[in-house]
C-alpha cells in the first residue's frame, strides 16, 4: 500500500525509532552504582561463588527477617530457599532475577538511600559495606547461580590433586590438598622444623606431656627415615595419649565433679571418665565410642561398661534450689542433652530453634523437639538434692561384689522355693479363732483420748511421753471414744523413738480415718518418716494419694530405688474408714498388703525396685537419723506439697511384725466375723516353720543390704517402658505444650529412616549412616583443630550458614570419607595428620605471609599458639619430676587459695570447705583436678578452661596479666621450680652451667644457645650471692609447697637455681607450641 | 566458653591485637604494642576505649557502683509502705489480688496465706517526703539524693535464675555480666586496675553466689570481673612468693625480657611481645592494687562516716569505702554483693540486723562521693533480685517470714543522670502487683546502659551466628527518671 | 448544588477532544505534504474546526473548575494561558485553512508545530495540577530523572525551625511560617479577605471583621482555630486555597493559644505537652527535651590535623564525648605527677572543643588558671587538691557555660565564693575541705540557686 519511495523512508524511520528506544532501555538497565561500590566492584574476584562469597553476607544481614523463621518473616520473602528468593512476591517485584539487576528488587533496595526502602532497614541497626554490596550486585549480574548449603551435601571422596611443584615432596594426601591451595595463592610451604622442636611438638600434641630427655636424644641420634614414624607409633600406643584424648573429651561432654546450679553439691561421676580413658586406650572405633555413650543401655544385654558409657548424657548441670518447678528443670536437662548432641556430633546450633524456627539454618522448632524426643523417654527429677547422685543409676559393682550378690541371690531363691514348698505341705490343725485382743507385736497404740502439756508447752498425747504435738490437740467424738482433729495448720503429731524400720524388717500399721480433703493435687500423710530432696526422701510413708487412694512407699532414693503400692479404689470423704498395711520385709512389692475396712484391697504396683536401705538419714552429712514418725504431715519441704492431713484420726496401731489378714480384721474392730479362709490363712502364716523360714529370708535380705548398700552408683540413662509424650513447647516454656511429636532428625540434614527404632539406638545409627553429611566432617574437623589449633572450619561448633566456611573443602571431604571408610579409626586419622609434611613444617613467622594470610589459615607454616591449661601445668610437673603417672581414679584437689568455696555458697555440705589433698594427689595430671562448676580452680579459669556448664568444642586462647601472675607466683609453679632445681643439682656435677643446661632442656626439650646460657648464668650468680647474704629468704623460698627438699644441698645454690627454674617456666616455649 | 569466629575473622591478627579492649581483669593483647617497641622501655599506654571507641551519646555516668543485696530485701518493710496490710493483718489475701500467680514451692503447700503488715514504722523524710521505714535511718537522712523505682518486676521466681537474670540479662547461665559488657564496650580509664572489680562481703551465709555472675560469658575473657579479696592477696597470686623481694623480681623480669627477645628474633611472633607486656602489667599491678586496697591512709572521720565496721576488711562497710577509692582511681564498674536478705522466716529479727550492716555504709558512700564532687558522674545502685510476699510464709507469729515475690519490688539509685528526691512507679495497696509504670529488669539494664552513654541495642557481640545483647531483644530506656 | 463546579468537573474529560482533533489535523497536514497523501489536505480544515470548537468548550469548563480549591496558583495560571493560546492558534489556523487569512505553507507548518508544543505543555501542566509534581518522572530510569531534575519533597513550614530549642521563639519561628504558607495568599496587606491581615503579630491579634481571631487562653473561642478545625467540606473551612493544616500544625496553634498566644515565649521555657513534643520530633525532628549545653552547641569538626595534635599530647587522656559529638573530655594521664604551665597551654589549641576538664591534684602553679579560663566551652571543671586561692578563681568568671566547679581541698574562702557567684550558668560548686563557711554557702544557695556542697563532717546525729 505504501508508495515504493516513501516506503523505504518509512521503514527506515521505523527501524531508527525502535533502535533508539531499545538503546535508551538498555542504558537504563544498569543502575548507576555509587562511587565506592563501583570501586569495590573492580577489586572483586572474577567469578562470585554463592556459598563462599554471597551466602555469608545474606545469611548474616538478611535472614533475621527473611530467613527460615516464619514468625518474624517480612514481605513473605524467604532468601534461604532458592525458589522463594527468585519468585515474584505479592508486591509483584522479585528479590532476585537471574542476570537482571533492574528487576532484582533486592539490588535496588541495598543501593537505595531512602530510609523507607533501604535494606537492611536502619532500625535493624545493620548495614552493608561497599564490598558486600558490590559482591551481591556482581553475583546477580553473573546470573545469580544458587548452590545448596555446603555442609548438607553428602561428602564424596575427591581425587587427590597434584598440580603443584613436586619438589615440595608431600608425605601424604593431606599435603597434596594443602600444597595445591598454596600453589594457587602463589605461596610456598616452610622448611621442615628442626628435630628437637618436632619431637616436643608431636609429643605434647599427642600425649599432653613433654618428651623425656632420653626420648629426645634417641630421636636425634636415629638418622633412619622412619625415625619420626617410630616416635609417632610409640606415642599413639601410650596411656598418656589416651589421657590426652580423654582430656579434650571432658570439654565436649561438659564433665564436672559438682552439680553446677545453686547449691552446686558433690557429684560422683569420675568412673565414667575412667571408661573414656579405657575406650581411647583400646582405640575403640569413634562410631562405637559414640554409640555406647548415646545408647549403651539399649544395646542387647548391655554390659556394665556399655551402661556406664551413657553417663555422658548425665553430665548436664542440675539444680537443687528449693521451690523450683520440677518439670521446668527436667525439660531443661532434656534440652541440654539435645544441644550437646547437636553441637558435638552435628556441628549445628540447634538450641537456637528451642523457642522459634532457626533464624539462619533450615531447622524448624518442631524438628528441635523431635530431636529432643530421643532424650525425653526417661523418668528423672528436675529438683534434686544438694549433694549426691540421683536416678536412674548404675551400681558400680566389681567382680568380688558380683560374686557375693550372686551367692546371696541364689540362697534367697532357694529359701523362697523351700518356703513355698512348706506352705503347700504344712497341715494346719487348728481352726480356732484367736481371741481378738491377743494380736502380738504391738509397738504403739494411740486411742487419742486425752493430752497433757509438758514443760515447753507442747501437748503429750495419751500419756505416751514421746508422742507430742506443738499445738493444742483438738479432740472430737471419734470412731471409738474420742479422735484427734488435724487441720494441717502445723498441728501434726510426732511419735518419737518408733518407726525407723529397715527394708528387711516386717511391720504393719493402721488407723481409723475420716478425711475432709477434696483438693485434687494434695497428698495426705497418715504416718511416715520419708524425708526431702536433701536426704533422698529416704524412709517409708503410709499416705492417701491425691484422689484419696491408700498407698505405702518404702524409699531409698527417688526416682529409681523404692517400692510404691496403692489401692485401686479410694477412701470416701467424711466417712469413718479403717485403713491398714502389712509388710513382710522381703523388699518386694508383693510383700506389701493394703487393707480397707479390715479387708484386703486390690492394689496396683506403681514401682518395685528397692535394693538399698530405707533407714532415714540427716540432711547435709547423710548420717542415719532416727527422727520421730510423723502423723498428719510429712517431712517433705521445698516442693510446696507437705502431705497435710485434714480430718479426724482414731485408734492408731503399729506392729513390729507382719499381721495376717485375720489379725487385721480383728485389729480393725470393724465387727465382721472372719471366714474359714482367713482363719486357715492365719494359722498357716503363724505356723512356726513358716515364720522361721520367713525370718531366715529376712536375715538373707539383711546380709544382701550390708553388701549392696555401700556400693556407689553412677548416674546413667535408662528409658521407661512406656515413655510419656514429647511436645513442642511454645517459646520453650515447659508448660506451654503444643503438638505431640515423635523422635526424628532434621529433614534438611538427613531424614530419619522409618525402619530405625525411635530411641537413642536409632539416633546413634542415624549419626553413622554413610550418607550422613555431618558426623564425619564434624569429628574430623574437631581432631584437626586438636592438632593444628584451628579447624578446617574454624567455627567447630557451627557448620550452619552463620558458621565459617572450610578453608580446604576437598581436604575436609577426603578426610571425612577416609575416616568413615577406615572404620572410624581415630588413631589412623591422627597419625595421618602428624605424619603430614604440613605438620612437620617450621613454625617461624614469614614476612611474605604477613599480608596474604596473617591468621595462617592456609598452613604455609606450622601453627603456633599457647598450650591448653592442663598441658602447661603437666609440663612443669613433668620437667621437675613431680608428675605422678597414675591413670584414672577419683578427682584430686591440688593447691588453691583457701576459702574460695565457702566464700560463695554454703548449701552443699560435702563441698562446704575446700580440703586440699596431700602427697601423690597433689601432683596428678591436670585433667584429674576436681572441677567445681560455680568456683572452678582459679588456675584453670585463668588459662581458659571451659566452664563445663555447656558442651564446648573450642576453647578460647587469651593472654592476660593474671596468667603472668599465675606462672610467677602460684605455689604449684614455685614448688615445681624448686623441685626442678633440686633435681638438676642432684643429678648433675657441681658446675652450674651444665645444671642450667639440663634444666633448660627439661623445660623446653631443646639445647639453649650461647646467649640464653649467658643470661641464665647471670641470673644464677646474682641470686646465689643474694641468698648467701640472706639465707632466711632462701629458707622461705624453699618452704613453698609440701615437697621437702634434700637438706644436704646448699640452700643458697638451691634457691638461686629455683629462681632460674622459675624464669624457665615463664619462658615462651614453656607454654607455647613452637 | 567456645565461640565461633566473632569479628576476629574480619580483623587481621594485628588489628586483633590492637583492637581488643584493656579490661585488666585479664589485660589482653591490647594496644600495649604502642609506638615504642616493648623492649625499648615501658610503652606509654593510653587507656583504650573499648570496641565502641566512644559512647553512642554523651555519657551521664562515667562509672557505676552496684550494691547488690543478694537474697531479695523485703520492699514492704523498707521502702514501699502499705498501711492496708497492717489493717488486714492476719486476713487471707484475696484471690482477686493473687490472680492465681505461680507460687514458689516453699509456700504453695500452705493451707492459708495470711496478710502480714510491716511491724516497723514508716515516716516521711527530706523535702521530697520519701516514705521509708526506721530500719534505714542513715539512708533516710539522704532521701533527697535518692531516686526510687518502686515498680520493678521480673519473671524469675527463684534465686539462681533471678540473680543470673539481673546480672546477665538471661535466666540461664552462659551470658556475660553487665560489668563485662561495659568493659567490652567502653574499655577502661585506668590501665593499672581492672575495669570491672567485684567485692563480696566476707563470711556471710545465705543464698549462694557464683563466679559466673561476674563472668565474661562468651566475651573475650579479658572482660571478666576480678574479685578483690580482703587480706594479703586481693588478686590471686598477686604478691611474690616468700623469699623473693621486689628488686629481685624486677631484675628477674628484665632477664626474662632478654630471653623472650631472642625467641622473638627467631620466630617474630607478635604474641611474644604482647605476652611480655602482660608481665609488665602484672608487675605494675603488684604496686597499684595493694595501694588502692590499703585504707589505713584514710582520716578517722571517714571511718566514723562509714561506721566502725569499715575498719575491719571484708565487711560491707569496708567494701563501700574501697568502692569509693576504686571509683577515684577510675575503675568503671564496681560490683558489691551482700548476702543474707532471704528472710523466709524470722524476718522481724533478721531484717533489722541485715539493715544495720548496710544502711550506714551505703548512705556514707553516697555522701562521701557527693562531698568529693564525684556523685554527679558516678551512678550508685542499691537493690536485690526480686521482692517478698505480702502474705506470711509459715505461721503469722513473731518469727514469720516472707516468700519470694517477682511481681513488684523496689530498688533505688543515686547520682549521675537520675532525678534526685524522686520516686517512680507504684504498687497496688496490697504491695502485690505493679499499679503504675512497670519497669522490667531489661528496662532497668537499658536505662543503666543509656546513662553510660551506650545505646543498648547497638552494643552487640556476634556469637554462634547471632548478635547477642545484654538486654537480649527487650528493654526500653525509662526516660522519666533521667534528670 | 454548585452548577458551575458540576460542569467544571467535566473539564478533564472534555479536554481530550481538542488534543485528539488538533493532533490529527497536524498529522494530516504533515502527510498531505507527500504526494501520495495530498488528498488528505481537505480534511485538515475540518478537523481544525472541530479541534478549535472543542478547545473553546474545554477552556470554558476549565475556567469553571478553576474556582475549585487547592490548586497551586502559578501552575494554574500558566495552564490557563496556554490553554487559551491553543484556542487562538487553532482558530487562527482554521481561518488560514479556509482561506480567510493568507499565509505561506512553511509558516503554516511552523504554526502547527507551535500549536502542538503549546498543546502538550498545557496537557502536562494539567497533569501536574491533578497528580502533583514529579508524577511523570517518578519511575523514570536514573538518567531521565536526573535530566528532569525531579524536585525533592516540598519543605513543610515547620521543617525550617532552627535546631537549638533555646533560640526558638514560638510565634516568630513556628507560628508565622504556617500562616505565611497557608494564609498569606488571601490574608496579606495586598489582599485582606474578610479584612483579616496575618502578616504580623499585631495584625493577627487585631483580627478581621468577624469576632476575635485569637482569644488568648481559649483556643475553642478563637476564630482562627475554629476555621482551621472545621470539617474540610464546610464552607467556612480555612485555608481555602492551600492544603489543609497538618494535625501537628493545628495542635501547635492550639497549644500556643492555650499558653496565652504570647509573641515572645521561647520554646525551651514553656511546658510542652508530651504528645505535641512527640509529634514535633516525629514530623519535623524538633527535639524539645531540655539538653545540657554540650549537646545543644556543636563543636567544629575534628580534622586530621587536630587528631594528630591529640595523639601528640601524651600528658592527657583525651576522648570525644560521643561518636557524633566533637566536644572533648580531658583528664591527665596517670604517669604524669604534675602538669607544667606549658602543657596546660597546649590545651588552648583545643580551645573550642574541651567541655569537661579534670585537673585534680595535677596543677602546681595556679597561674595556669589564666589559660584555663580561655576554654570558653567548659561545662565541668575539676580543680580539687590544687594550690588555688581566691584571686586565681576570679579569672574563671568569664566561663559563660560552666555548670559544675570542683574546688575541694583548695585554699578558697568566702571571698572567692563571691566572685564565683557571677558565673550565671554555675549550678554545682564543691568546696569541701576549704575555708568556705557554711553560712556563706547557704547564702549563695539561697539567692543564686547554686548547690554549694560544703561536705557532711559529722552532721549526721544518729538519733
Amino acid at each position: 500500500m505504501f508508495k515504493k519511495s516513501g516506503n523505504i523512508w518509512l521503514k527506515h524511520l521505523i527501524y531508527q525509532c525502535s533502535f533508539s528506544i531499545l538503546a535508551i532501555f538498555l542504558i537504563s538497565c544498569q543502575p548507576d552504582l555509587p562511587a565506592e561500590v563501583d570501586q569495590a566492584y573492580q577489586e572483586l574476584p572474577e567469578v562470585i561463588d554463592y556459598n563462599f562469597h554471597v551466602k555469608p553476607i545474606i545469611s548474616d544481614r538478611c535472614y533475621a527477617c527473611h530467613g527460615p523463621d516464619k514468625e518474624t518473616r517480612k514481605a513473605g520473602l524467604r532468601l534461604d530457599i532458592e525458589e522463594n528468593a527468585f519468585a515474584a512476591l505479592e508486591s509483584g517485584s522479585r528479590a532476585f532475577a537471574h542476570g537482571n539487576l533492574n528487576k532484582s528488587e533486592a539490588v535496588n533496595r541495598i543501593l537505595s538511600e531512602d530510609p523507607e526502602k533501604q535494606m537492611p532497614p536502619p532500625d535493624s541497626k545493620m548495614s552493608l559495606d561497599a564490598k558486600e554490596i558490590a559482591t551481591i550486585v556482581k553475583w546477580v549480574a553473573q546470573g545469580a547461580e544458587w548452590k545448596p548449603h555446603w555442609s548438607f551435601i553428602v561428602p564424596e571422596k575427591p581425587e587427590v590433586p597434584d598440580d603443584f611443584p613436586n619438589k615440595w615432596a608431600p608425605n601424604n594426601e593431606i599435603d597434596h590438598f594443602i600444597y595445591q591451595r598454596l600453589d594457587q595463592e602463589k605461596l610456598s610451604p616452610s622448611p621442615k622444623a628442626d628435630k628437637e622442636r618436632l619431637i616436643r611438638r608431636v609429643t605434647m600434641d599427642l600425649t599432653g606431656l613433654p618428651p623425656s630427655l632420653k626420648e629426645v636424644d634417641a630421636f636425634i641420634k636415629d638418622q633412619s627415615a622412619e625415625a619420626y614414624e617410630k616416635v609417632v607409633d610409640r606415642l599413639l600406643e601410650s596411656d598418656a595419649h589416651a589421657e590426652r584424648l580423654a582430656m579434650e573429651w571432658m570439654d565436649v561432654s561438659r564433665y564436672a565433679d559438682s552439680h553446677g546450679l545453686h547449691a552446686d553439691g558433690y557429684r560422683y561421676m569420675w568412673p565414667w571418665r575412667d571408661w573414656v580413658i579405657k575406650a581411647f586406650r583400646e582405640n575403640m572405633g569413634y562410631n562405637q565410642f559414640i554409640t555406647w555413650q548415646l545408647a549403651g543401655d539399649l544395646l542387647p544385654n548391655a554390659t556394665q561398661d556399655q551402661i556406664l558409657a551413657t553417663a555422658f548424657n548425665r553430665n548436664n548441670p542440675m539444680t537443687a534450689e528449693g521451690g523450683v518447678i520440677d518439670e521446668e528443670w527436667r525439660v531443661e536437662y532434656v534440652a541440654d542433652r539435645t544441644n550437646t548432641v547437636a553441637t558435638a556430633f552435628m556441628g549445628l546450633t540447634m538450641e537456637c530453634a528451642r523457642c522459634h524456627d532457626h533464624k539462619f539454618d533450615p531447622i524448624s522448632q518442631k524438628e528441635y523437639y523431635q530431636l529432643s524426643a530421643f532424650f525425653n523417654q526417661m523418668t528423672e527429677l528436675g529438683m534434686t538434692g544438694d549433694d549426691g547422685n540421683f536416678g536412674p543409676q548404675l551400681l558400680m559393682t566389681d567382680e568380688k561384689d558380683e560374686e557375693k550378690i550372686a551367692e546371696i541371690k541364689s540362697m534367697l531363691a532357694m529359701h523362697e522355693a523351700e518356703l513355698k514348698q512348706t506352705i503347700s505341705q504344712v497341715q494346719v490343725s487348728k481352726n480356732t479363732l484367736p481371741a481378738p485382743g491377743s494380736v502380738s507385736g504391738i509397738a504403739i497404740y494411740h486411742p487419742f483420748e486425752q493430752a497433757t502439756k509438758d514443760k515447753e508447752g507442747r501437748s503429750v498425747i495419751d500419756g505416751i511421753s514421746e508422742s507430742k504435738s506443738r499445738k493444742e490437740v483438738v479432740f472430737e467424738a471419734g470412731r471409738f471414744g474420742k479422735a484427734v482433729r488435724l487441720t494441717g495448720e502445723y498441728d501434726e503429731i510426732s511419735l518419737g523413738g518408733i518407726g525407723t524400720y529397715e527394708a528387711y524388717e516386717a511391720f504393719s500399721a493402721g488407723a481409723w480415718i475420716n478425711t475432709s480433703k477434696r483438693k485434687k493435687d494434695h497428698l495426705q500423710t497418715i504416718l511416715g518418716n520419708t524425708g526431702q530432696k536433701n536426704n533422698f526422701w529416704r524412709g517409708w510413708d503410709f499416705e492417701l494419694k491425691s484422689t484419696n487412694q491408700v498407698s505405702l512407699r518404702l524409699i531409698h532414693s527417688l526416682p529409681d530405688n523404692y517400692i510404691e503400692v496403692t489401692t485401686l479404689d479410694s477412701v470416701r470423704v467424711n466417712e469413718w474408714t479403717h485403713i491398714m498395711f502389712t509388710y513382710d520385709g522381703s523388699m518386694k512389692a508383693k510383700g506389701v498388703k493394703l487393707y480397707i475396712n479390715g479387708l484386703e484391697a486390690e492394689t496396683d504396683v506403681v514401682f518395685d525396685d528397692l535394693f538399698k536401705s530405707i533407714y532415714p538419714i540427716r540432711v547435709g552429712d547423710h548420717t542415719p537419723d532416727d527422727r520421730p514418725l510423723r502423723v498428719g504431715r510429712s517431712y517433705r519441704a521445698h516442693t510446696g506439697e507437705f502431705g497435710l492431713y485434714k480430718g479426724l484420726l482414731d485408734e492408731l496401731k503399729i506392729y513390729n511384725r507382719e499381721l495376717t489378714a485375720l489379725e487385721v480384721l480383728q485389729v480393725s474392730q470393724i465387727g465382721l466375723t472372719p471366714n474359714d479362709k482367713l482363719i486357715r490363712g492365719h494359722h498357716l502364716a503363724t505356723h512356726p516353720d513358716i515364720e522361721q523360714q520367713k525370718a531366715t529370708l529376712r536375715e538373707l535380705n539383711k546380709e544382701f543390704l550390708s553388701i549392696v548398700d555401700p556400693i556407689p552408683e553412677v548416674m546413667v540413662m535408662r528409658d521407661d517402658d512406656e515413655p510419656g509424650n514429647t511436645y513442642v513447647l511454645n517459646r520453650g516454656q515447659y508448660n506451654a505444650r503444643g503438638e505431640v511429636v515423635t523422635a526424628a532428625t532434621p529433614e534438611n540434614v538427613l531424614a530419619f529412616p522409618e525402619e530405625f527404632p525411635q530411641n537413642r539406638i536409632g539416633l546413634a545409627r542415624w549419626l553413622f549412616m554413610d550418607n550422613n553429611p555431618l558426623t564425619a566432617r564434624v569429628a574430623v574437623n574437631r581432631y584437626w583443630q586438636m592438632i593444628f589449633g584451628t579447624g578446617i572450619v574454624s567455627t567447630a561448633n557451627d557448620f550452619g550458614s552463620q558458621g565459617a566456611l572450610p578453608t580446604h573443602p576437598e581436604l575436609l571431604d577426603w578426610l571425612a570419607v577416609d575416616f568413615r571408610e577406615s572404620g572410624w579409626d581415630v588413631r589412623k586419622l591422627l597419625k595421618q595428620m602428624v605424619m603430614s609434611a604440613t605438620y612437620q613444617q617450621s613454625s617461624k613467622f614469614r614476612k611474605d605471609l604477613e599480608q596474604v594470610d596473617p591468621q595462617n589459615l592456609l598452613l604455609a607454616k606450622s601453627p603456633s599458639y599457647r598450650w591448653p591449661a592442663e598441658m602447661i601445668r603437666d609440663n612443669a610437673l613433668a620437667s621437675s619430676g613431680l608428675l605422678v603417672k597414675k591413670i584414672g581414679g577419683k578427682s584430686v584437689k591440688p593447691y588453691q587459695p583457701d576459702s574460695l568455696w565457702i566464700e560463695l555458697g554454703n548449701f552443699s555440705h560435702i563441698l562446704l570447705y575446700f580440703h586440699q589433698d596431700h602427697g601423690e594427689d597433689l601432683y596428678r595430671r591436670s585433667m584429674y583436678t576436681f572441677i567445681r562448676r560455680t568456683s572452678p580452680p582459679p588456675y584453670m579459669t585463668t588459662f581458659d578452661v571451659a566452664p563445663r556448664s555447656v558442651c564446648v568444642v573450642k576453647r578460647e586462647v587469651t593472654n592476660t596479666p593474671l596468667q603472668a601472675l599465675n606462672l610467677m607466683n602460684d605455689p604449684q609453679f614455685v614448688e615445681a621450680a624448686k623441685v626442678l632445681a633440686e633435681r638438676v643439682l642432684r643429678e648433675n656435677s657441681k658446675n652450674p652451667e651444665e645444671q642450667i643446661t639440663q634444666a633448660f632442656r627439661l623445660v623446653t626439650s631443646r639445647w639453649p644457645n650461647g646467649e640464653e646460657l649467658e643470661v641464665l648464668k647471670e641470673v644464677y650468680y646474682r641470686e646465689e650471692e643474694r641468698y648467701e647474704k640472706k639465707p632466711g629468704q632462701a629458707n622461705e623460698l624453699l618452704g613453698v609447697g609440701e615437697y621437702e627438699v634434700d637438706k644436704g644441698l646448699p640452700f643458697s645454690n638451691l634457691a638461686a637455681m629455683t629462681i632460674v627454674a622459675n624464669t624457665l617456666l615463664n619462658l615462651d616455649e614453656a607454654y607455647t607450641k613452637r | 566458653m567456645c565461640h565461633c569466629d566473632h569479628q576476629k575473622s574480619d580483623y587481621t591478627r594485628r588489628d586483633f591485637l590492637t583492637k581488643t579492649s584493656l579490661g585488666l581483669g585479664a589485660l589482653s593483647l591490647s594496644s600495649l604494642l604502642g609506638p615504642s617497641p616493648v623492649f625499648g622501655g615501658t610503652p606509654s599506654i593510653n587507656p583504650n576505649s573499648g570496641i565502641l571507641g566512644q559512647p553512642h551519646f554523651p555519657a551521664k555516668a562515667k562509672r557505676v557502683i552496684y550494691l547488690f543485696q543478694s537474697g531479695a530485701p523485703s520492699h514492704l518493710d523498707l521502702f514501699d509502705y502499705k498501711p492496708l496490710l497492717n489493717k488486714m493483718n492476719g486476713q487471707e489475701i484475696p484471690d482477686s489480688v493473687r490472680k492465681g500467680q505461680r507460687l514458689t514451692g516453699m509456700t504453695a503447700g500452705q493451707a492459708s496465706f495470711p496478710l502480714a503488715g510491716s511491724i516497723f514504722d514508716f515516716k516521711q523524710y527530706g523535702d521530697s517526703g520519701a516514705i521509708m521505714s526506721n530500719l534505714m535511718p542513715h539512708t533516710a537522712k539522704i532521701a533527697d539524693e535518692l531516686c526510687f523505682i518502686k515498680s520493678m518486676y521480673t519473671e524469675a521466681i527463684n534465686h539462681d535464675p533471678a540473680i543470673t537474670f539481673f546480672q546477665t540479662g538471661s535466666q540461664l547461665p552462659g551470658r556475660p555480666s553487665i560489668g563485662s559488657w561495659v568493659s567490652y564496650g567502653l574499655g577502661t580509664d585506668n590501665e593499672n586496675l581492672p575495669s570491672f572489680v567485684v567485692l563480696v562481703t566476707k563470711n556471710k551465709t545465705g543464698q549462694p553466689l557464683y563466679a559466673r555472675l561476674w563472668g565474661n560469658g562468651f566475651l573475650p575473657s579479658e572482660h571478666q570481673g576480678v574479685q578483690f579479696r580482703a587480706g594479703k592477696n586481693p588478686v590471686l597470686y598477686l604478691s611474690n612468693p616468700p623469699g623473693v623481694d621486689p628488686i629481685a623480681r624486677q631484675q628477674q623480669l628484665q632477664d626474662l625480657e632478654k630471653l623472650q627477645k631472642q625467641s622473638y628474633d627467631e620466630f617474630e611472633d607478635p604474641e611474644i611481645q604482647a605476652r611480655m607486656a602482660q608481665y609488665e602489667m602484672a608487675f605494675r599491678m603488684q604496686t597499684s592494687v595493694p595501694e588502692v586496697m590499703d585504707t589505713e591512709s584514710e582520716p578517722d572521720y571517714i571511718y566514723d562516716l562509714y561506721g566502725e565496721d569499715s575498719r575491719t576488711p571484708g565487711t560491707f562497710a569496708a567494701n563501700c569505702l574501697l568502692a569509693r577509692r576504686l571509683a577515684e582511681k577510675g575503675v568503671k564498674f564496681i560490683q558489691l554483693y551482700h548476702q543474707g536478705w532471704d528472710q523466709h522466716n524470722n524476718l522481724p529479727n533478721r531484717l533489722p540486723r541485715q539493715c544495720k550492716e548496710t544502711d550506714q555504709a551505703s548512705a556514707a558512700l553516697i555522701t562521701d562521693l557527693k562531698q568529693r564532687g564525684m556523685l554527679e558522674d558516678t551512678l550508685v545502685i542499691w537493690g536485690g533480685e526480686f521482692g517478698r510476699t505480702s502474705y506470711s510464709q509459715g505461721q503469722l507469729d513473731e518469727t514469720f517470714g516472707r516468700d519470694h515475690h517477682p511481681n513488684c519490688f523496689t530498688i533505688f539509685m543515686a547520682g549521675a543522670g537520675v532525678k534526685k528526691g524522686f520516686s517512680y512507679g507504684a504498687t497496688d495497696d496490697f504491695g502485690y502487683n505493679v499499679a503504675e509504670n512497670p519497669v522490667h529488669v531489661h528496662d532497668f539494664q537499658a536505662t543503666l546502659m543509656h546513662l553510660l552513654g551506650v545505646d543498648h541495642e547497638r552494643l552487640t557481640y556476634k556469637f554462634q551466628g547471632r548478635r547477642f545483647r545484654l538486654t537480649d531483644v527487650h528493654g526500653h530506656v525509662v526516660n522519666d527518671i533521667l534528670s | 448544588m454548585d452548577l458551575g463546579l458540576f460542569f467544571g468537573r467535566f473539564h478533564p474529560l472534555v479536554v481530550h477532544l481538542p488534543i485528539g482533533f488538533l493532533l490529527l489535523a497536524a498529522l494530516f497536514e504533515g502527510a498531505s505534504r507527500l504526494k501520495q497523501f495530498n488528498q488528505l489536505k481537505a480534511a485538515v480544515s475540518w478537523t481544525l474546526l472541530l479541534g478549535a470548537i472543542s478547545a473553546i468548550v474545554s477552556v470554558i469548563f476549565g475556567l469553571l473548575i478553576a474556582g475549585d480549591r487547592g490548586y497551586d496558583d502559578d501552575v494554574l495560571s500558566l495552564h490557563k494561558w496556554f490553554g487559551i493560546s491553543v484556542v487562538v492558534l487553532s482558530a487562527g489556523l482554521w481561518l488560514i485553512e479556509i482561506g480567510i487569512l493568507k499565509v505561506s505553507s512553511k509558516i503554516i507548518g511552523g504554526i502547527f508545530i507551535v500549536l502542538i508544543l503549546f498543546l502538550s505543555l498545557t496537557g502536562h501542566l494539567g497533569g501536574t495540577l491533578t497528580h502533583g509534581e514529579g508524577y511523570l518522572v517518578e519511575h523514570a530510569p536514573g538518567f531521565i530523572k536526573k535530566i528532569a531534575g525531579a524536585s525533592g519533597k516540598k519543605l513543610a513550614p515547620l521543617d525550617k525551625v532552627p535546631g537549638n530549642p533555646d533560640s526558638v521563639v514560638v510565634f516568630t519561628d513556628m507560628i508565622m511560617p504556617i500562616l505565611e504558607t497557608k494564609c498569606m495568599p488571601c490574608h496579606s496587606e495586598t489582599q485582606a479577605k474578610g479584612g483579616l491581615v496575618l502578616t504580623t503579630y499585631e495584625t493577627l491579634m487585631e483580627g478581621g471583621d468577624g469576632n476575635a481571631t485569637i482569644s488568648p487562653g481559649k483556643p475553642l473561642s478563637s476564630e482562627l482555630f475554629r476555621r482551621i478545625t472545621l470539617p474540610v467540606s464546610h464552607q467556612k473551612f480555612m485555608p481555602l486555597k492551600e492544603q489543609p493544616l497538618a494535625f501537628t500544625e493545628v495542635s501547635l496553634i492550639a497549644w500556643w493559644i492555650e499558653e496565652g498566644a504570647k509573641a515572645d515565649s521561647r520554646l525551651s521555657q514553656s511546658e510542652i505537652p508530651d504528645h505535641l513534643s512527640e509529634l514535633l520530633m516525629r514530623d519535623h525532628k524538633i527535639d524539645v527535651t531540655p539538653k545540657p549545653y554540650y549537646e545543644q552547641a556543636t563543636a567544629p569538626e575534628l580534622n586530621q590535623e587536630k587528631n594528630q595534635l591529640i595523639e601528640s599530647m601524651t600528658a592527657f587522656n583525651i576522648r570525644k564525648l560521643s561518636a557524633k559529638n566533637n566536644f572533648l573530655d580531658v583528664s591527665v594521664s596517670q604517669d604524669v605527677k604534675k602538669l607544667t604551665g606549658q602543657e596546660v597551654e597546649q590545651l588552648l589549641q583545643l580551645k573550642d572543643h574541651i567541655t569537661w576538664l579534670d585537673l585534680k591534684d595535677k596543677l602546681d602553679d595556679p597561674s595556669s588558671l589564666e589559660s584555663i579560663s580561655e576554654l570558653s566551652h567548659l561545662t565541668r571543671l575539676n580543680l580539687a587538691g590544687n594550690p588555688i586561692a581566691d584571686d586565681h578563681v576570679a579569672a574563671l568568671s568569664d566561663l559563660k557555660y560552666l555548670e559544675s566547679l570542683n574546688l575541694v581541698a583548695t585554699s578558697i574562702t568566702d571571698v572567692g565564693l563571691e566572685s564565683l557567684s557571677q558565673i550565671a550558668s554555675l549550678k554545682r560548686l564543691y568546696v569541701w575541705q576549704t575555708d568556705v563557711s557554711r553560712d556563706a554557702a547557704n547564702e549563695l544557695m539561697k539567692n543564686k540557686g547554686i548547690e554549694v556542697v560544703v561536705g557532711y563532717q559529722l552532721a549526721i546525729e544518729n538519733n
